[in-house]
């Protein structure tokens, strides 16, 4: 479970980019987190991965608060961050043994799973080359293994489908919902409302680092009855 | 014009470090900026000055004039040339932005150049004050004019055009009509080469020295008649003519010379433009970062490979491999540490038939002329300086660039991945400076004991300066580069460190010696409390490091 308690964050001291935010994304959800650009996204994920510091508030990973149980929480959670352009000089199996090793993962464990997901993502040639000479689909391919070699409890993705081949979104999202009926947590954020439409069980949509909607879209449907999905956003979000 | 302008704002903002968030950072990283300015290179400039101010009167007695100032020139022209290449290729050919302003409606000969002129700046901006300090030096030797005056303050600032523009046309040329140059791989082995090239050249030119008269070469040199200087008139033309320019002879002569030290790095730079604007484009076409290798291997064998470590030896693996695989960490962090033993030739080299060193030798083993004491310095200055120097502990925080996330999500302790970072940075620093130790002390017979507490003294050196530089990159790390060469030469940390590391070596071998020769106090002694007093450095640092260092990562909006 994830849960956000009136997080707060601005930058210089001046611009609030998250103003008091609450929500909560319970086991078994898919919860899609949708904004304008500049909305406090980006912003609100990296406080619940430990990459921000939080200002005010708290953020629950599992009942391990990323303030005073950082480590815990951070050993269970999987994070797929909007730049796949890391360690470009390790060869990918160095980089995925390098993850698995962060993560305490077992020998036999990590065979097996990157070669599950290698196969899952058209990568099983590439893993002795340099991640320098992989195109930025396959970079976002290796940082999806990455995240979820250790196979954590909560995953936090930020734009996780930029980049990915239609085969390897479709691969994500089925391994996104399988997740999710085992009961974990799926908090992404994304900006094709369709992809939201079809796979979230809830939406939490920020405007200016404050919520203006949290809900089942069904209840959002309903609430603005007679406009699209994408009318709905605009007004919600002008 | 305007075009070119803008594009020069823009890329020397890019450059350019900008300032922490806080303004308590602020107030202490101008404070550290100011100290390293007024203390550090101050001091370089007026030693520089003070050189040439010794050779330029040492060589006016037997007739010269301006040989003295032609090679401190000549020497930073060769070093701009060498640290350039690199930054040059860096610059126009591998930079990101590149892909950015290539659809735009930019002439290439105004790209080329305006990049030209942010890598210019951006390199030269520390030897102002060198070149500053050699000239005054010079002035004060042999009196001056106020044309000489302006003439040098002009030269102070366009010295190093030529060698830059050097560095562009070569690489415009090799870009152009080479088609195994067109990744940055291939490009960093090309730069390597042509550096070892210019190392090797040195060492064999003071090979020949060993058989020579110093009275008598100096005696030559003073009447401009030396082949190498011959030599680096015919490549560096700029040099010398700007030595004239402000040589107090005739007005009107420094006014031709002058004059035709202007032409002369025109000529060059319109060279570089006029290249620019016909093959830049082409240089740029096909332009490929790494070069894909064909070697695809089974994904059985590749996954079989894999071992388990802790996550301690997991991470220092990491940052080995990026390390060595990284050509400007190779260079400006590794392999910079085998510098000292070449240092060590060149001077064994450099004394000729005088033969001082073993007179050095013979009074270490009879432990007279302070000798001992002489030693002790050196050793703990080298440990300090090279430590300072690799920048390994210094630009820890800023080689992470915009991954910097990445340490801040996994779930490793801050310390203990400051601890690995610290680690390398120790263990490699350490290794050249023991290498250098032990050859020193197999020379100067020093016993097991005597070294022992030399390779002591320089460990808890290395670590002072180690877990200080990397408090010091906590502070305000330079996270946005575009290349890893940039990481290095634009991280004002690494400057910072630097001048603290001098600042308290200065201090610490101060205490050295008044202490030896005001209260005749042993060097056994004097090596001892020196061991004492860095070990207790050291906690204090640990300590600021384990304290501060980690709030500063945790505090970075990244």
């Amino acid at each position: 479970m994830i849960k956000v308690e009136n997080i707060s964050k601005s930058f210089n001291n001046k611009v609030k980019a998250v103003d008091n935010l609450s929500f909560t994304v319970n086991d078994g959800e898919i919860v899609g987190f949708i904004g304008p650009n500049g909305a406090g996204k980006t912003t609100t994920m990296k406080m619940m991965t430990g990459i921000l510091p939080i200002e005010n508030g708290d953020i629950f990973l599992n009942d391990y608060s990323i303030k005073t149980d950082t480590l815990k929480a951070k050993e269970i959670l999987g994070y797929i961050a909007d730049s796949p352009d890391m360690f470009l000089r390790l060869k990918g199996i160095d980089f995925l043994n390098f993850i698995a090793d962060i993560y305490k993962i077992s020998l036999d464990e990590r065979k097996e799973r990157i070669k599950e997901f290698a196969g899952k993502f058209d990568l099983e040639k590439e893993l002795s080359q340099t991640m320098q000479s992989y195109s930025h689909g396959m970079r976002q391919k290796m940082m999806v293994i990455a995240a979820l070699v250790h196979n954590p409890a909560v995953w936090i993705l930020d734009e996780p489908l930029i980049g990915l081949d239609p085969k390897s979104a479709y691969e994500l999202k089925s391994m996104m919902r399988n997740h999710a009926d085992k009961g974990n947590s799926v908090l992404f954020s994304t900006h094709i409302l369709e992809v939201a439409e079809k796979l979230c069980d809830k939406v939490v949509i920020i405007n200016k680092g404050r919520s203006v909607f949290m809900g089942t879209l069904d209840d959002l449907k309903l609430k603005y009855q007679n406009k699209t999905l994408e009318e709905i956003f605009l007004t919600l979000t002008n | 014009m305007s075009t070119y302008k803008n594009l020069v704002k823009v890329f020397i903002t890019a450059l350019s470090m900008g300032n922490p968030d806080k303004k308590k950072k602020r107030i202490f990283y101008k404070l550290a900026g100011f100290i390293i300015v007024s203390i550090v290179m101050i001091p370089c400039a007026v030693l520089v000055g003070a050189i040439v101010y010794g050779i330029t009167s040492a060589l006016r007695q037997l007739g010269g004039n301006i040989e003295g100032i032609s090679l401190i020139l000549y020497l930073i022209t060769i070093f701009s040339v060498i640290f350039g290449i690199n930054v040059i290729f860096s610059v126009l050919y591998f930079s990101s932005d590149t892909e950015y302003l290539l659809p735009l409606p930019i002439k290439p000969s105004v790209l080329s150049a305006a990049k030209f002129t942010a890598a210019f700046l951006g390199e030269n901006i520390m030897q102002v004050v060198i070149v500053l300090g050699a000239f005054i030096g010079y002035f004060l030797a042999m009196g001056f004019s106020v044309t000489n005056c302006i003439f040098a303050i002009a030269g102070v600032f366009t010295l190093p055009l030529l060698p830059m523009a050097y560095c562009g046309i070569i690489s415009i040329l090799v870009m152009s009509f080479s088609s195994i140059f067109k990744n940055k791989k291939a490009v960093n082995k090309l730069t390597t080469v042509l550096l070892l090239a210019v190392i090797v050249m040195i060492i064999v030119g003071l090979s020949s020295l060993r058989n020579v008269e110093l009275d008598e070469y100096i005696l030559n040199f003073a009447k401009g008649n030396n082949s190498l200087s011959n030599i680096l008139n015919i490549i560096f033309p700029t040099v010398l003519l700007l030595a004239n320019s402000i040589s107090n002879v005739s007005i009107t002569s420094s006014i031709i010379s002058f004059v035709l030290y202007l032409l002369v790095n025109i000529i060059a730079v319109s060279i570089f433009i006029i290249l620019g604007h016909f093959l830049y484009l082409k240089g740029l076409v096909g332009i490929n970062v790494q070069k894909t290798s064909n070697n695809k291997k089974d994904i059985n064998k590749v996954i079989n490979s894999s071992k388990v470590r802790t996550q301690k030896l997991s991470y220092f693996r990491k940052e080995i491999t990026i390390l060595f695989k990284t050509q400007a960490f190779l260079m400006n962090c590794i392999l910079i540490n085998i510098i000292w033993p070449v240092f060590l030739y060149i001077i064994v080299m450099l004394q000729g038939k005088t033969n001082f060193l073993e007179g050095f030798i013979n009074s270490y083993k009879n432990n007279t002329n302070n000798t001992h004491l002489w030693v002790l310095i050196g050793v703990v200055l080298i440990a300090l300086l090279v430590t300072a120097l690799n920048s390994l502990g210094s630009s820890a925080i800023t080689r992470e660039g915009k991954n910097i996330f990445f340490m801040k999500y996994i779930p490793v302790p801050y310390m203990t991945q400051i601890n690995v970072k610290a680690f390398i940075s120790i263990m490699i620093s350490f290794i050249g400076v023991f290498i250098y130790i032990v050859i020193s002390s197999i020379y100067l017979d020093a016993g097991i004991l005597n070294t022992l507490l030399y390779c002591l003294v320089s460990l808890c050196a290395i670590i002072f300066v180690t877990y200080l530089g990397i408090y010091l990159d906590s502070v305000n790390p330079k996270l946005t580069w575009d290349d890893e060469l940039s990481a290095l030469r634009e991280n004002y940390n690494i400057f910072f460190n630097m001048g603290f590391s001098m600042i308290f070596t200065l201090a610490l071998c101060g205490a050295i010696c008044l202490l030896y020769f005001l209260c005749n106090i042993p060097v056994i002694a004097l090596s001892i409390s020196s061991l004492i007093i860095l070990m207790i450095c050291d906690i204090i640092v640990y300590n600021i490091t384990k304290v501060k260092a980690v709030k500063n990562i945790i505090e970075l909006n990244c």
